[in-house]
């Protein structure tokens, strides 16, 4: 299959609504608190291919039977290509620094250097994010969670709606504990503001 | 009130899934592959193209220029205790101690200072840059071989004329 087909599949790519309803869909669901939305960054195979041409959303959902079979429907973490990103994101946010809800915030990231477990960590972290356990209020700071899949490393990355010390490093020590990181494994928050500034150190550091 | 979920009361439920309605990702998975079997023929033709990994040095008939350092630095040798020695470079007049050779500097050429006149010769402005000089560059008169010619008697009668 030749470059142009993959991405005019890609820009077809939708939900295709079907008539038929499955037996399950009429068993009591358990719904999440927010309702959530999968976006994938497709690899450039094509050096026209722009940014918006790549990043498509997938699927959304709200409840935690959807989420499962849409987890057991798509590749796993360590199936995606090099230079793919899965972005959890609550519904009406996009996974972009400009958008509104995002741009006053910044993100969590811990950068592993091709760990043997990225499955079991990328599933924490999404479990952490849909129980929404990894805020122990209701601040409601969580924008949504990223799996950067790149030739050297894979980063994980949780998006924050703002830069407040207080709430946000407590979200920052638990989030530590999901992606199991050693004392010595420090996981660092920047904003998106400085993210832009080439050599910015850390807003925090936990 | 907010509904929260722990990771063992969620993966209660890993094996109860259903998409929701309507929802098909067998284009998205498909996709996905597509996408693998791409970037992996890319892969692969630039490997064709380049077994070693990289572009042959003389890929276009010459030989590349490798561009030699200019300033080639020579470091003193080791003495016999394997311990090199090194010089500090003096920094001009860029500490205290600079300060002193500063002075010294400047006592020494008080005394012999030198006027020197601006040499405005090749300058493209005609302004002299010397003041004085536009005396020197004032307009004079010379001897011209024409004028000379003329007769004084010519004068008178023209004078007679009128």
């Amino acid at each position: 299959m030749s470059t142009e087909e993959i991405t005019k599949k890609a820009n077809e790519l939708s939900l295709e609504k079907t008539a038929l309803t499955s037996a399950e869909e009429l068993a009591v669901k358990h719904p999440l608190n927010s309702k959530w939305t999968l976006w994938y960054t497709k690899p450039p195979v094509d050096k026209s291919e722009s940014w918006s041409d790549l990043l498509r959303p997938v699927i959304t959902f709200d409840t935690v039977e959807e989420f499962w079979a849409i987890y057991n429907s798509i590749p796993k973490a360590s199936e995606l290509p090099v230079k793919s990103d899965y972005h959890l994101f609550k519904e009406g946010i996009k996974p972009e620094w400009e958008d509104e809800l995002n741009s006053k915030g910044g993100k969590w990231s811990f950068q592993f250097k091709k760990p043997d477990d990225i499955n079991d960590l990328w599933t924490r972290s999404l479990l952490s994010v849909i129980g929404e356990t990894i805020e122990e209020d209701d601040s409601d700071e969580v924008n949504g969670i990223v799996l950067n899949i790149r030739k050297g490393f894979i980063r994980i990355g949780l998006w924050t709606r703002t830069c407040d010390e207080n709430t946000l490093l407590p979200i920052g020590e638990k989030l530590k504990k999901v992606l199991k990181l050693t004392d010595d494994m420090k996981l660092e928050f920047a904003s998106h503001q400085a993210s832009n500034i080439r050599g910015s150190k850390p807003l925090l550091t936990v | 009130m907010m509904v929260r979920y722990t990771e063992e009361e969620l993966l209660k439920y890993k094996d109860a899934g259903s998409l929701p309605q309507g929802a098909d990702l067998s284009g998205f998975v498909k996709m996905v592959e597509d996408v693998k079997v791409a970037l992996a023929a890319v892969c692969e033709n630039d490997e064709n193209h380049f077994p070693n990994g990289r572009r042959r040095s003389s890929a276009n008939h010459h030989r590349p220029i490798f561009r030699k350092n200019k300033h080639k630095e020579f470091l003193p040798r080791p003495d016999a205790d394997g311990w090199i020695t090194t010089a500090k470079t003096k920094k001009s007049f860029g500490s205290a101690e600079g300060e002193v050779s500063r002075d010294v500097f400047r006592e020494s050429v008080k005394d012999s200072f030198v006027k020197a006149k601006p040499n405005n010769k090749n300058i493209g402005s005609s302004k002299p840059a010397d003041p004085r000089d536009v005396i020197a560059d004032k307009n004079t008169v010379t001897f011209n071989a024409f004028d000379a010619l003329v007769d004084d008697e010519d004068d008178n009668e023209e004078g007679d004329e009128e």
